[in-house]
């Protein structure tokens, strides 16, 4: 054989493989209805969704991502859940009930609910989420199972649930009811290794199919009793960044983007038949300080210092931040609850709050005797005031924030040693609940459901090392939250509260640099009825807008 | 030596370096910091003894000759084990990418390999012409192109601009093709800013070996034999010149077949291609072990093989090749 | 001026008289020149950020050449910043390449035994690990400050240098005049040194020249990933600003075009001299 052929025959292969991968591609199955575009447009209606991270898992007892939960509450329906006035309403509960004691809670299941394969929809069905949620303690609804004393069935379509202790938030909005027939029996750790490729469900969308790296595709549930759903379906399309999605917005191949990042933001005000929105959301961005016990702790020990925290805060330009690293897309930072919970954010009064003042902070740490030295840090106790800050590398606006204010602690006499890290290693350094080896971090929280609640219990006691990431420890404050858990009085609860609130701030373990504005951007030419919402129109807490909004004639 | 024994030969070293390679990976990725499970309890909520449960499924809690263990076993069955992040057996995660980067890269290798030498032997033919230097020279400022950085200017031009290709992904979202033909050149529209990238960038290195070679070879006594014999340029181009300066181009294919998977994930990334490339840079990010690690040794072996096909092929091109 | 100060001179007269040589002297002059005098001249403060919106992204103007980024920056003096990293990470990753690598070539080229094949089997163990997948998982493994960017590159690129080296030892090895040498008595340090290294060395040098080419572009390429010290501004980390921002969506390229020019340049300055410099050093080794 020649030599120069077998080259030849060699790139023959490599072609015919190709010609044969891309041959086998065509062969796949035509027949999802939701992925349809291009042959009958004028019948079809599909919600395009533009998203820039993958699902990763439509197991909704064990998924984590936000992506995933878009899917699973709209093939899995809650008993209750947000409206667009963020009014919690009955979903598969047609009505629900609480006794006067609030201890009893009633729910009616819709008469006709049927599962995606046909089957009836029952209180046991009801029942047995919850059952297997308290023995597996997957999803956060988890955390409220200690106050389950009973839930039971009245009939087949009546579930009665009673309470240990009155709930100020119920938590069955974050519950999709699972189907008995098809996962019972199930133990565990086989539901942590289900994948539930084909998730069966009985809410107003069906699963239809997941092309891995690219689309999931679901369709209207036209059996579905409740409202049906405007769009025919919802197709979610992964794209590599915000950036590729803000194209295809503009070149109508997507109707809404979930997240549109400021400086594309700006860009995009002016395209015509498309709405760029700025809304308010549940998540703060904050620098968090290491304030571990002195017997464990690996953070400086200048961090346990009250007068140098204080003097932190006071370095903090909320202002400058908002501006520079946020382009003016949110509100300057100051208490636990994001600015989206609206009243249950604490309003400061003249006086209480510890505006930027690098005047102020330099003289709090010289009256605390820590000394400029000569070249520009502070020391005392032949100890320098060096403190490690780590952000997320992904994480564009924090490590942005992260430099400026590492610039202007520089200003004070404290120097910040800038260091960025994936998440699951900062992750890892910071929750290291034996030795927490770390200083100053810059992180964030996306609060799950608009209620105090949520962002109050991450800083408990007994969340040190799992949620509560600065160590912070408060008695008065562990006791604090108990009450307002149980308080079902929303004036009490709110002045519980507020002192929550305000003594969380006092104690400066915790700065919130900004509350950062949900930009999403949608259509106007192929979907109207829109509702903005606090926390965003979709990946928000109501998932109503992929009900109500309709196809445009 | 046989050359049955040195295809063995060659065999065995194959298998032992598969071997390390699959204990360095196993290495490599334990010292990696950060279990996938912390954020976890973050981000859920979940208590501490779910986060246990949780990773004693992942076994992160056996000693780590145990994981090592169970690891090659896992290996030896192609059963890369459970994904972290998808809950899912790797390999079916893996091989939904892994045609797609198959596509992408042969699809752009052919072309890199046919424009490359074809650049190279005009280059060589009509040397010192002004063709000549602007082959080199443009094969030089290709090499020097970041592959990253030439995707990002073709999304700038041939996206932003011109409207003219799809910027990422590997098909139109949503769309359902009439024709199977329609979904085919669907694909390729999208595979075409990638694989230009490819091109532009990996051309330089056939274009550069092949013209190198060609020139040495042109020099040799039986070339000018050749010649005199009253052969003409094209015969003694396909006959005595191109079979002599097969070595070297092939030694650089099997080098571009590394270096073509560093482009991949490079390319990946910028457009957003749903392929190998594009899944390893993710799980790094989201510290999914069993995909890392499965994805690593795929690539090596991979490399390895190339290596290990183009032993073979050196012998049957050159029957001298003994013992290396 | 000694001999070697004249050898030296003699070499770059060489490479002058090339014309890619030529090409790539004054490309690298230029950039070196720039990574020297510019952030003198045009100091950039990566503090300095705009205080309003409407400085983010600006295009190019008399007060900006070259537009402003994301932060509100000047990208021009970014840009002039920018170089001095790249370079530094280039050099001194490629040095750390080299010694590695001349180190296991010169002795598995030399010496015939376990120890030496042993090292043999390691290089091409790493020769077959494809390389970028490598530093990315290294890089995200060990962290990312400018030193471990610089350990990480070096640390992966030796392999082939090894590769180069040893095989012109085993040729040099097996010259008569290393025989007669060795008849005499001669120890192997001895012969190592004066004997064998003077002749690798022309070939070092030369492939020296080609791994900072290749270090550049994989600082650039790890930087872009995300995975650059965050610190420090290259023309890695600007890309990587750039991409993340969305500057490509947005048209910007005068974010994109500056940073990505000044790599494409470094490097084929980089690959000019060093090819011009291996055929000068070099005549018979281009076999390969």
């Amino acid at each position: 054989m020649s030599k120069s052929r077998v080259v030849i025959i060699a790139l023959v292969v490599i072609v015919i493989a190709f010609i044969s991968i891309s041959m086998q591609k065509k062969t796949e199955p035509q027949n999802d209805v939701a992925s349809s575009g291009s042959s009958e447009p004028s019948e079809e209606h599909i919600l395009r969704v533009g998203w820039t991270a993958e699902a990763d898992i439509l197991n909704p007892l064990t998924s984590w991502s936000t992506e995933a939960m878009q899917i699973t509450y709209l093939v899995y329906e809650p008993l209750i859940g947000y409206n667009t006035d963020l009014e919690i309403v009955g979903k598969l509960a047609r009505s629900f009930e609480t006794s006067e004691d609030g201890l009893t809670i009633t729910y009616k299941l819709r008469p006709n609910a049927k599962w995606h394969d046909g089957e009836p929809v029952t209180a046991d069905d009801v029942i047995y989420t919850h059952d297997i949620i308290r023995e597996t303690g997957y999803t956060n609804v988890a955390q409220f199972a200690e106050f389950w004393e009973s839930v039971t069935a009245a009939d087949d379509h009546t579930v009665v649930v009673k309470l240990t202790q009155p709930l100020a938030f119920n938590y069955a909005c974050l519950m999709p009811i699972m189907p008995k027939h098809i996962w019972d029996g199930k133990d565990g750790d086989e539901i942590a290794l289900f994948a539930n490729e084909e998730p069966i469900g009985s809410g107003p969308y069906r699963f239809v199919k997941w092309e891995k790296g690219s689309t999931i595709s679901l369709v209207r549930n036209t059996d579905y009793d409740g409202t049906q759903p405007g769009p025919d379906g919802v197709l979610f399309v992964l794209y590599g960044n915000e950036d590729v999605a803000v194209q295809a917005l503009k070149a109508g191949e997507l109707d809404v983007i979930m997240e549109v990042p400021p400086t594309v933001w700006e860009g995009i005000k002016d395209v015509a038949n498309v709405k760029a929105i700025s809304l308010d959301s549940y998540s703060l961005h904050e620098i968090g300080i290491n304030v571990a016990a002195e017997s464990y702790s690996k953070g400086h020990p200048f961090l346990r210092d009250i007068a140098v925290r204080r003097a932190m805060r006071h370095a903090l330009d909320t202002k400058q931040m908002v501006e520079i690293v946020l382009g003016g897309h949110g509100d300057e930072g100051d208490s636990l609850i994001p600015f989206g919970l609206k009243e249950w954010h604490y309003e400061f009064k003249p006086g209480e709050r510890m505006g930027f003042d690098l005047e102020n902070a330099n003289r709090i740490l010289d009256e605390a005797g820590y000394k400029m030295a000569s070249d520009g840090v502070r020391e005392k106790d032949g100890k320098k005031m060096e403190f490690r800050l780590m952000a997320v590398e992904a994480n564009a606006t924090d490590v942005r924030g992260a430099q400026l204010y590492r610039d202007a602690c520089a200003k004070i006499g404290i120097k910040l040693t800038l260091s960025t890290m994936d998440e699951n290693t900062m992750g890892d350094i910071v929750y290291n609940k034996d030795a927490p080896d770390w200083d100053v971090f810059m992180w964030a929280w996306d609060s799950d459901y608009p209620d105090p609640a949520y962002m109050l219990g991450v800083m408990l006691t007994s969340q040190i090392g799992v949620g509560n990431e600065v160590y912070y420890s408060n008695p008065k404050y562990d006791d604090l939250y108990k009450q307002q858990l149980a308080e079902l009085d929303h004036d009490k609860r709110k002045a519980i509260i507020d002192e929550m609130q305000k003594m969380f701030y006092d104690d400066n373990c915790f700065l919130v640099t900004w509350y950062q504005d949900k930009l999403q951007a949608y259509r106007t030419d192929t979907f109207t009825g829109w509702k903005e919402v606090t926390g965003g129109i979709i990946y928000g807490v109501t998932y109503d807008n992929y009900i109500d909004i309709q196809p445009v004639k | 030596m046989s050359r049955t024994v040195y295809v063995a030969r060659k065999a065995g070293q194959l298998f032992a370096t598969l071997f390390f390679i699959a204990a360095f990976n196993f290495c490599l990725f334990r010292i990696l910091p950060g279990s996938p499970l912390t954020l976890l309890a973050r981000k859920g909520n979940l208590s501490a003894d779910v986060v246990a449960r949780l990773t004693s499924l992942f076994g992160l809690d056996k000693p780590l000759w145990q994981q090592f263990l169970i690891y090659l076993q896992n290996l030896a069955t192609a059963e890369f084990g459970i994904s972290m992040t998808f809950r899912r057996r790797v390999i079916d995660v893996i091989s939904e990418r892994l045609v797609n980067s198959f596509m992408l890269l042969a699809l752009a290798s052919v072309f890199v390999i046919a424009i490359g030498i074809s650049c190279g032997i005009v280059a060589a033919m009509r040397r010192g012409t002004a063709l000549d230097r602007t082959i080199v020279v443009s094969s030089m400022a290709g090499w020097s192109f970041p592959t990253f950085w030439t995707g990002l200017i073709a999304i700038i031009v041939f996206g932003t601009y011109l409207h003219m290709f799809p910027i990422s992904g590997i098909v139109t979202p949503g769309m359902r093709y009439a024709t199977s033909w329609a979904e085919t050149v669907d694909i390729l529209r999208h595979l075409f800013l990638p694989t230009l990238t490819l091109i532009i960038v990996d051309t330089a290195q056939f274009s550069l070996v092949t013209r190198s070679a060609l020139v040495d070879v042109f020099t040799e006594d039986y070339i000018l034999t050749a010649r005199a014999k009253g052969l003409s340029e094209n015969q003694v181009l396909s006959r005595h010149a191109m079979p002599n300066a097969m070595l070297p181009i092939m030694t650089t294919t099997a080098l571009y077949v590394s270096l073509l998977i560093g482009g991949a994930i490079e390319v990946e990334t910028v457009f957003s291609f749903p392929g190998m490339g594009k899944l390893m840079y993710d799980s790094v990010l989201l510290r999914d072990y069993p995909i890392l690690e499965a994805s690593f040794f795929l690539f090596a072996a991979f490399t390895v093989f190339a290596n290990f096909v183009t032993d073979v092929m050196y012998m049957i091109v050159d029957p001298r090749v003994k013992s290396l | 001026m000694n001999a070697r100060g004249e050898r030296l001179a003699e070499i770059f007269s060489r490479i002058w008289a090339d014309s890619f040589g030529r090409a790539g002297l004054v490309l690298l002059t230029l950039i070196i020149g720039i990574s020297i005098l510019g952030p003198i001249i045009f100091p950039f403060d990566p503090r300095e950020v705009a205080t309003s919106a409407s400085k983010i992204f600006a295009p190019p103007t008399a007060q900006h050449w070259l537009g402003t980024d994301e932060m509100g920056r000047d990208i021009f003096r970014s840009t002039l910043a920018g170089a001095r990293i790249s370079l530094l990470v280039g050099i001194t990753a490629s040095a750390i390449s080299i010694v590695i690598g001349a180190f296991v070539g010169l002795f598995s080229g030399y010496y015939h035994g376990l120890f030496s094949n042993l090292l043999m089997r390691v290089t091409d163990f790493f020769l077959a690990l494809p390389v970028t997948p490598l530093i990315i998982v290294l890089a995200s493994v060990f962290g990312q400050n400018l030193l471990i960017t610089i350990m990480v590159i070096g640390m992966t690129s030796w392999p082939s240098t090894a590769r180069i080296v040893r095989s012109l030892v085993l040729s040099i090895r097996a010259r008569q005049f290393v025989e007669r040498v060795r008849a005499i008595g001669a120890s192997d340090a001895r012969i190592l040194c004066v004997h064998i290294l003077p002749n690798v060395m022309p070939l070092i040098y030369a492939n020296t020249v080609l791994v900072i080419a290749g270090s550049v572009l994989a600082e650039a390429t790890l930087a872009f990933l995300g995975l650059g010290d965050p610190v420090r501004v290259s023309w890695g980390t600007m890309l990587h600003y750039a991409f993340v921002s969305g500057a490509a969506g947005r048209g910007v390229w005068w974010y994109l075009l500056p940073p990505g020019i000044g790599i494409v340049l470094l490097v084929l300055g980089f690959t000019l001299v060093g090819n011009t410099l291996d055929k000068i050093l070099n005549p018979r080794l281009r076999e390969f």
